[in-house]
């Protein structure tokens, strides 16, 4: 019994079931097994359902329209994009299983990308209101397992940002502090919880207008930080030197010690040789002292310098592992981001900017992308400072620029009402909607996975029966993938 | 995409430099406006019709009469919009006390404030001008026009009362609690019953027994059938008792408090509740009305009715039926010009004519044109 447990594990699950009936078990495992195996190459997010969405249109890519649109979606996925049902004739499986061609969704309307929102409030619950936030939390940790009643809280939100337009968000450590900790930019799940899916990276605030009086120091406490997280660089680089010579001096140690070892071998002997002619007992141990060689020093071995779990994240930052996401308004706090970007080659991204376009054109040399927000669509300002007009400048500079609902469930609610007045106040519709999705996505290192409707992009799609995803004046709803 | 079209650009400046009012010997001339669409009954955009204009009024929707003067329009032609409640940022006195019955809105209003072009810019054509309801009698509202110069175009439009707790239960001002400016109202409304006969009687509730209590004072006054509730606060936990009656819904201030309402409008819809909107506390923002009803559109899934309650619906509910809020003959000529469908956010105003006079275009800028 023994024995046979250990060539298959079967035997053990079912030590009284016949060999064929063993065989048939294995063989039903299997079924399960390897379609499990296929999906894990992706990760898993619950989708399950393998369809076929049928539209009038879909807006592919800001810009391009397929009329009409099929959209073949699998666990979650878009598989095929075409202007005709390429699943429909699929040729029939092995024992004719799975050659059922998918069951066609027909829907009235232009199929959109659902939007990514690269800056709002909306977290894991155990972030929520944290007032002791520490600097170094990454929200990586704090993100729920794909699991139904996993974080209710978050899972309503999750669901409202859905419903709002949204298929990804980047999820923030939030609070109101120079650093806040590491962020992660998230897909939603089937059961409404985010995953982690792209860049991660560190949120910073800087600037009076956040953090009060403090906030005018904190853009130079930042290149401190990273001033010395590069200091500690050149104490490790001489800490490799000095293992280097450490690891010399061991080899010429060990040399000496064998050497030593020999030496005190004869020394030993013929002290021995010595102690048998004289046979004086007191004389003996003195002999041996006297005569004895000395045994080499061993080097010491260098101490390398201190870790610290705040600077390690900012090295993986200056090695490119993360991005650097700054909340920044002001002249003076954006140019020093942009000296940062110069010294440190930091992959950064400003949020906020609310003078951003003041600075346009460096921001624009030094290929540092935006996110303005959206929540600044709404407001008192000239029309010279309108969000729109804002817009419309970084835009003609080149500077990359991204749409964000920059706040909570409501903000998020309200953006595509808020970017479409964008549209109204002389936005160009493509660039407002590319500004929602494509440049969003590729800012969050999810470029591959949403803003498109592409093969391998999520399933998470708009539909919508208006002009635009802005005109309010016809039905509007987002497709959560099955 | 954006083009400058000059061909455009010439129709809107005829539209709003010729004046639609123009005489001709003497006579008001008959102008047939053909925009590309209207905005029909229902919300939804109707291609191909007439808007005839003769003098203020709308004399015919449909097909054009032998002889008329045909402009073409780029964009989309609707009725301007109806604020049923708008409740000013100035406080109209400074010190009410309990009851103010004689106060008129009209006298405190600033006649030479930019909010008005403000809100012309945004399609608002009539406003129901409210006093602040922080009396349990709070004073009559005003009919404002923002695109007329009078402005005031009737100074008793309609009475405001209130008993939302949160306005009228001061200590210092009057009653101390929501019963008492209860038994305040009880005490006065009788004996004004004629002085408002005919005009809507507005009052202001925050909580479903000062419901029951203004549908039961307003019957015993005889003025049930013009009773207006304007919902004060978390409409959705008390609005169920004003079920039958016609609601005004305040506008959110911002796109943060409108979003939070969503739920409870969407949830307002379902029960059969069509109200209407008032910039109540939306002082600041020329746009809170059109916002309100684009919410409600995306909210309730039913642009008819999101369109309706800031045209017609509140126009009825104001006694201005067949006078502003639609494209019917007899209307006044209260018109406005869109890039695109009203709730649309994409789409904006282009220019606006009051009483069939020229009130307000964006001729400075490029007339957008769509071409998706």
């Amino acid at each position: 019994m023994e024995a046979r447990s250990l060539r298959n594990p079967l035997a053990t699950l079912f030590p009284r079931s016949s060999p064929p009936l063993r065989g048939a078990l294995a063989a039903a495992a299997l079924l399960f097994v390897l379609p499990a195996a296929a999906a894990a190459q992706e990760d898993d997010l619950g989708y399950r359902r393998e369809y076929v969405i049928q539209a009038d249109a879909a807006w592919i890519a800001p810009g391009r329209v397929l009329s009409p649109a099929f959209v073949g979606v699998d666990r979650g996925r878009i598989r095929w994009v075409a202007p005709e049902n390429l699943a429909a004739n699929r040729p029939a499986g092995p024992l004719g299983l799975g050659g059922k061609p998918p069951r066609v969704i027909r829907v009235h309307g232009t199929l959109a990308p659902s939007m990514v929102d690269a800056w709002c409030e909306v977290r894991p619950s155990d972030l929520q209101g944290d007032r002791r936030a520490t600097p170094v939390r990454e929200v990586a940790d704090s993100l729920p397992a794909q699991r139904p009643f996993e974080d209710p809280a978050l899972a309503a939100a999750v669901a409202a940002a859905r419903e709002a337009g949204f298929g990804a968000m980047w999820v923030s450590p939030g609070g109101r502090a120079l650093r806040t900790g590491v962020g992660v930019a998230c897909t939603f799940g089937a059961h409404d919880l985010p995953a982690a899916a792209g860049s991660t990276g560190l949120d910073f605030v800087v600037g009076v207008s956040v953090l009060g009086a403090s906030g005018s120091y904190a853009v130079e406490d930042l290149a401190d930080a990273f001033d010395e997280a590069e200091g500690w660089l050149d104490e490790w680089d001489d800490y490799q030197e000095k293992l280097e010579k450490y690891e010399k001096d061991l080899e010429k140690y060990r040399e000496k010690l064998a050497k030593w070892k020999e030496e005190k071998a004869k020394h030993e002997e013929a002290a021995a040789a010595g102690d048998a002619g004289d046979g004086d007992g007191q004389g003996k141990g003195k002999a041996k002292e006297e005569g004895a060689p000395e045994p080499p020093k061993r080097p010491q071995r260098p101490l390398p310098p201190k870790r610290e779990l705040a600077r390690d994240q900012l090295l993986a930052a200056l090695r490119g592992e993360h991005l650097v996401r700054v909340r920044a308004d002001d002249v003076a706090d954006l140019r020093a981001v942009i000296a940062l970007r110069e010294e440190y080659g930091l992959d950064l991204v400003v949020l906020g900017g609310r003078w951003a376009d003041e600075v346009a054109d460096e921001l624009a040399a030094a290929e540092i992308p935006v996110v303005l927000s959206l929540r600044d669509a709404e407001g008192d300002d000239f029309p010279e400072r309108s969000l729109a007009a804002r817009f419309r400048r970084l835009r003609a500079a080149g500077v990359e620029v991204a749409l964000a609902s920059g706040g909570g469930q409501a903000d998020q609610a309200a953006a595509l009402l808020r970017a479409g007045s964008l549209v109204a106040d002389g936005a160009d519709p493509d660039e407002v909607w590319a500004a929602l999705t494509v440049v969003p996505a590729r800012i969050l290192g999810l470029g591959e996975r949403h803003g498109r409707i592409a093969p391998g992009a999520s399933a998470s799609l708009l539909l919508f029966e208006g002009s635009s995803p802005f005109d309010l004046s016809a039905p509007f709803r987002s497709h959560k993938p099955r | 995409m954006r083009i400058l079209r000059p061909l455009a650009l010439s129709l809107l400046s005829l539209f709003a430099a010729s004046g639609l009012g123009a005489q001709e010997d003497g006579r008001p001339a008959t102008v047939a406006l053909l925009p590309d669409a209207v905005v029909g009954a229902d919300g939804a955009l109707e291609e191909g019709v007439h808007v005839v204009v003769r003098g203020d009024r709308i004399v015919a929707v449909g097909e054009a009469p032998q002889g008329a003067r045909v402009v073409r329009l780029r964009g989309v032609l609707s009725a301007g919009m109806v604020d049923a409640f708008g409740v000013g940022s100035r406080r109209v006195t400074d010190d009410a006390w309990r009851t103010s019955p004689d106060l008129r809105a009209a006298d405190g209003l600033d006649l030479d404030a930019e909010r008005w072009t403000d809100l012309l810019a945004q399609g608002v054509t009539t406003v129901h001008r409210a006093p602040e309801p922080s009396n349990v009698l709070s004073g009559w509202g005003a009919r404002v026009v923002p695109g007329d110069p009078a402005r005031v175009a009737d100074a008793e439009l309609g009475f405001v009362a209130s008993l939302a707790a949160s306005w009228v239960a001061d200590a210092r001002r009057g009653p101390s609690s929501s019963a008492g400016a209860r038994e305040l109202l009880a005490d006065r409304l009788p004996g004004m019953a004629s002085a408002l006969a005919g005009h809507p009687l507005f009052v202001v509730v925050a909580a479903a027994d000062e419901v029951r209590a203004a549908r039961e004072l307003a019957a015993e006054a005889g003025l049930a059938e013009r009773l207006v509730f304007v919902a004060h606060g978390d409409a959705g936990s008390y609005l169920g008792a004003a079920r039958g009656s016609a609601v005004c819904l305040p506008a959110p201030r911002g796109g943060s408090d409108l979003a939070r309402r969503a739920e409870t409008w969407r949830r307002l819809h379902d029960a059969g509740f069509q109200p209407v909107f008032g910039t109540l506390d939306g002082a600041g923002d020329p746009g809170a009305l059109r916002r309100a009803a684009q919410l409600w559109a995306r909210a309730t899934r039913d642009p008819a009715s999101a369109w309706a309650a800031v045209t017609s619906r509140a126009a009825a509910v104001l006694g201005l039926e067949g006078e502003v809020g639609s494209l019917t003959p007899g209307a006044r000529a209260d018109l406005v010009l869109w890039s695109g469908h009203p709730l649309d956010a994409a789409s904006r105003v282009l220019a606006v004519t009051v009483g069939g006079e020229p009130a307000w275009s964006r001729l400075h800028e490029p007339v957008p044109v769509r071409t998706r």
